[in-house]
């Protein structure tokens, strides 16, 4: 997979790269290690529920991980419901929060491309 | 801020965002605004010590920009002043250029103000430039007041001198009596915001006298140095502080003494004459007529005075020109006399009566106090020898030991002596040492009246409140009655707050089963007040002036005894427990935070408080919090208060801790506890706790400390990382970036990164926090660490994917040094690392040009 291929699925490799300081490997490695990190599906339990508290905790976790791994279109999709979970906005946080799965999905769907 | 760092340089074509500008000049920066063409280089290095900080846009490397930035990097002015550079946070080439050139950091434009503001702040407060003035600063100035501090006092007066040579100078210094009670009343605070009353004094008089160099020396003490051509000058300046001072919001009577020294020699050491106006200060302490006294070499009006007692005092003594007057004491209840203390008035035949204002400090001066003081005990024991065999009811008669008279290491035999060799009781001859004589030389002191207690005299203690005692170490003194002087508290400007000391005073004493006896008492509404307050003896011109033998023996029949105080029967242990009781107006009155716990040996349960006490903790009342005395106390601070509390017990005695406290504010204080052991009920001991906020004292202390640290680890290279965050993907970022210059060590969570702490002590450099963890948060970490003097040097920067400024401020308001935001940065996240690496080992570097020495010892 080259760079254009990466940004087809919101997922930018030369910032991503550059962040883990030129390794492109140890990069990959992550990205790959993303597709059974816990904290999604930690957030999507938490969305169905009636906690924001709990819900702002693990978008903004989600946030970290997602920004560092240079998912930039489910960042993009992310930020607003962090911002509505910090407002205690659970509701708005519903409606926004197909976007950021769909998101999610085609990011998983990326990172499986890898190989 | 240094007064000095004032300015900020923006450097246009792109000027900057009215935010911006507001932000800067909001927060008391002056803005001056350039070009690179128009001489932005010049206008830095014209002056470029009043610059905090220049900043410009940019969006890519210009010429310009290169050629300023490099200029001001390669010059000994400028380089330390930060450049901070607004851009596009996503041009990573051009941000690692930037910083390679020296640019302190960025700031993102499209971040909020409010950020952007934050991070303006951080760059001035912690680059090199800000820190190293800073500690210049501390070195300089006094903390409190923001004058000169006593070495840099010396150093600005001993180059005045030199330079103004034929001019006449005078040194004075000055100290307010009674401060320390002044503290321990209105508090710490309250005596700070004086002490800066008192500077601005100086600062004020600075202001219109060009020769005039002042300063804070310690707590009460201030010394100016002043050019002068007559010497009405010099005290028309002390006088006009006094009447400034007399005008101060205080129910305190603020009494200044003043020390004054003329310069006679310009290169004199400035110790020398430091030490003489303080000789001269301490002259006219305790003498309610003097404000002010020259030291003796100045042949002032005083010395000549002065010198002709010395020469008139011994053919005075033997010339029995020393008259002993006796001024009665009464109880107020019934009138009658109780006893009489013993004065001593000098008439001489040439100059009339001589004031004891004049001549007893003279004497305690020259040492003849002793033979004088002799001479009264001796004719008070013969008086009270003759009234005895003439078969008068006869009353105690006090009479006063002076400090010197301590030098005599046999001072007990003396008095056993002249009791037995006149053969009267020692009960009838009773003993009176001025508070402030106790601390003078407290083991000798202490040891004498014990002994004299024992033998069977009773200890005065006179004028309570001019010196150091607090109340609650009262018990512990050797004093079987209180004296306290009208005088002392008379001038109060808030109606009635005089009068509630002397209430607490009063009550206080009697809970520790003390007498007390009010001297200077002028007026009827003031024995009327005593009486209202429960304090029955009383001594005064409005009952009774001092009188010659003769007059006094007239007054003859109305003599009692001196009974024990009602009041006093009714304060027993049961009265600790109930809320209407007298301790609860005892409690309402001390200004300070006290409360009464219990101890069973184990656990600790609190009592009483008293409004004090719950306006320093913030409860609204003692309810519901009898059961959690401790609670709110430090974990690490505990073991060593229930110790405080197992000694007092075990001793009876008393016994002080300091420990921290956490506010339902949330935040922490430090604090000071005094431990008295009142007595044992039921078999559980009841102890009187005072406590003092110390906080501000023990930050100072361990900000020394932590630059101590620094300093004692700076001759190592920085090569070591702490990375604490939960996640692995953090770390392993973070240990790629850089994992080639440095050791990384990882934990993940604050817990383990405690452990690694303590394990590796004095190795880790640089700690990468994040806040958000299982087990043990960033938050609680950081706040582990700052308690640590060990651990407190280490420089914290904090990770956080929160972009709100309020958190960010948070952090760095928790100790922080800085913070890096997720996602990573890599240029960014190097950048800051960098900068607060750099500007700990400068510190050091500061700290050992400023106290070599110490930093020395600490190594």
């Amino acid at each position: 997979m080259n760079r254009e291929d990466f940004m087809k699925y919101g997922i930018n490799f030369d910032s991503g790269v550059n962040r883990f300081a030129g390794n492109e490997a140890l990069f990959t490695k992550f990205l790959k290690k993303f597709v059974d990190d816990p904290t999604f599906s930690d957030l999507r339990k938490a969305m169905a529920g009636t906690d924001a508290d709990e819900a702002f905790r693990q978008a903004r976790t989600l946030k970290g991980v997602v920004g560092n791994l240079s998912f930039d279109d489910l960042f993009e999709k992310l930020n607003p419901v962090v911002e509505a979970l910090r407002a205690g906005d659970l509701d708005t946080a519903k409606t926004l929060f197909p976007a950021v799965e769909a998101e999610y999905e085609r990011a998983i769907e990326g990172v499986k491309q890898i190989g | 801020m240094d007064g000095n760092m004032k300015t900020v340089l923006i450097v246009r074509p792109a000027p900057l965002s009215r935010e911006i500008r507001t932000a800067i000049s909001g927060d008391g920066f002056e803005v001056i605004e350039t070009s690179f063409a128009e001489g932005a280089l010049d206008a830095l290095a014209v002056d470029a010590e009043k610059f905090a900080a220049a900043i410009f846009e940019l969006e890519r490397m210009t010429e310009d920009a290169r050629h300023f930035i490099e200029v001001c990097k390669g010059s000994s002015y400028t380089k330390e002043i930060p450049i901070l550079i607004i851009a596009d946070r996503n041009d990573v080439g051009f941000q690692t250029e930037c910083y390679r050139l020296g640019v302190f950091d960025f700031i993102e434009k499209d971040l909020p103000s409010d950020i952007i503001r934050l991070r303006i702040h951080n760059a001035i407060d912690h680059s090199v430039l800000a820190l190293t003035r800073k500690l210049r600063h501390v070195r300089d100035y006094d903390q409190v007041t923001n004058i000169y501090g006593k070495h840099h006092f010396f150093e600005v007066t001993a180059k005045m001198l030199q330079e103004n040579q034929g001019v006449d100078f005078a040194m004075v210094y000055f100290n307010i009596e009674k401060f320390r009670m002044l503290n321990s009343f209105f508090g710490i605070e309250e005596g700070d915001r004086f002490i800066r009353f008192i500077a601005d004094i100086l600062r004020e008089i600075g202001s219109r006298n060009r020769l005039f160099t002042y300063g804070h020396m310690h707590a009460d003490i201030f010394a100016f140095c002043a050019s002068f051509m007559k010497h009405v000058e010099i005290t028309a300046i002390v006088e006009y502080i006094e009447k400034e001072l007399s005008h101060y919001p205080l129910a305190f009577n603020i009494v200044p003494k003043f020390g004054i020294t003329i310069v006679e020699n310009y290169e004199e050491d400035i110790n020398v004459l430091y030490d003489e106006a303080s000789l001269a200060c301490r002259s006219c302490a305790d003498n309610y007529l003097k404000s002010f006294a020259f030291y003796q070499k100045s042949l002032g009006e005083q010395a000549l005075k002065d010198q002709y007692i010395a020469n008139h005092m011994a053919e005075a003594l033997a010339d029995g020109q020393f008259r002993v007057y006796l001024q009665p004491q009464y109880d107020i209840r019934t009138n009658a006399m109780i006893g009489a203390e013993a004065l001593v008035r000098w008439k001489d035949p040439v100059r009339g009566m001589i004031s004891p204002g004049e001549f007893i400090p003279a004497f305690e001066h020259n040492g003849f106090i002793t033979n004088l003081d002799y001479y009264v005990w001796d004719t008070v024991c013969a008086l009270l020898r003759r009234w005895l065999d003439e078969g008068r009811k006869v009353c105690p008669i006090s009479v006063n030991i002076s400090q010197v008279d301590f030098l005599n290491v046999r001072l007990a035999d003396t008095f056993i002596e002249l009791t037995e060799r006149h053969k009267i009781p020692r009960e009838l001859l009773e003993l009176e040492l001025t508070e402030s004589a106790y601390t003078s030389n407290p083991v000798v002191i202490m040891d004498t009246l014990s002994f004299l207690q024992k033998s069977g005299f009773k200890v005065l203690m006179d004028d309570f409140g001019s010196g150091y005692s607090s109340l609650n170490v009262l018990k512990d003194l050797p004093a079987d009655i209180l004296k306290i002087d009208m005088r002392f508290l008379s001038d109060s400007k808030i109606p009635g707050r005089g009068e509630n000391i002397l209430a607490s005073v009063t009550r206080l004493a009697k809970w520790l089963e003390m007498p007390v006896i009010a001297e200077g008492v002028e007026r009827k509404d003031q024995a009327d007040f005593l009486r209202g307050i429960g304090c029955e003896f009383v001594q005064g011109y409005y009952f009774s002036k001092p009188m010659p033998i003769a007059e006094f023996e007239k007054l003859g029949s109305q003599v009692a005894e001196r009974e024990e105080s009602a009041a006093r029967a009714t304060i027993n242990a049961d009265s600790l427990w109930s809320a209407t009781s007298q301790i609860e107006s005892l409690f309402s009155n001390i200004l300070q935070a006290v409360a009464l716990f219990e101890y069973d040996g184990e656990t600790v349960r609190l009592l009483r408080v008293n409004d004090a006490y719950n306006k320093m903790f913030g409860y609204r009342d003692v309810n519901g919090i009898q059961d959690e005395a401790l609670s709110d106390v430090s974990p690490e601070d505990l073991p060593e208060i229930l110790e405080a509390f197992h000694q007092t017990a075990r001793s009876r005695g008393t016994c002080r801790c300091e420990f921290r406290r956490l506010l339902n504010t949330g935040s922490v204080i430090w604090l000071q506890a005094r431990l008295k052991y009142v007595n044992t009920i039921g078999g559980n001991d009841v102890i009187f706790v005072s406590m003092s906020d110390v906080t501000q004292q023990k930050e100072l202390d361990f900000e020394l400390q932590r630059y101590r640290v620094a300093l004692s680890g700076s001759g190592q290279r920085h090569d070591t990382i702490l990375i604490i965050d939960d996640q692995e993907i953090n770390r392993a970022i973070l240990n790629e970036i850089f994992h080639e210059s440095f050791t990384i060590l990882e934990a993940e969570n604050g817990r383990v990164g405690m452990e690694i702490l303590a394990k590796d002590e004095g190795k880790v450099d640089l700690i990468l926090l994040d806040l958000v963890m299982p087990e043990m948060d960033g938050a609680t970490f950081l706040k582990r660490v700052r308690g640590n003097p060990a651990y407190a040097g280490i420089p914290v920067i904090i990770i956080t994917a929160e972009s709100s400024a309020w958190q960010q401020n948070n952090a760095l308001e928790m100790g922080a040094r800085d913070y890096i935001v997720k996602p990573f940065i890599p240029a960014v996240v190097r950048q800051r690392v960098k900068n607060v690496l750099e500007s700990t080992t400068r510190v050091a570097e500061q700290l050992r040009d400023y106290e070599p020495e110490e930093g020395g010892n600490n190594t």
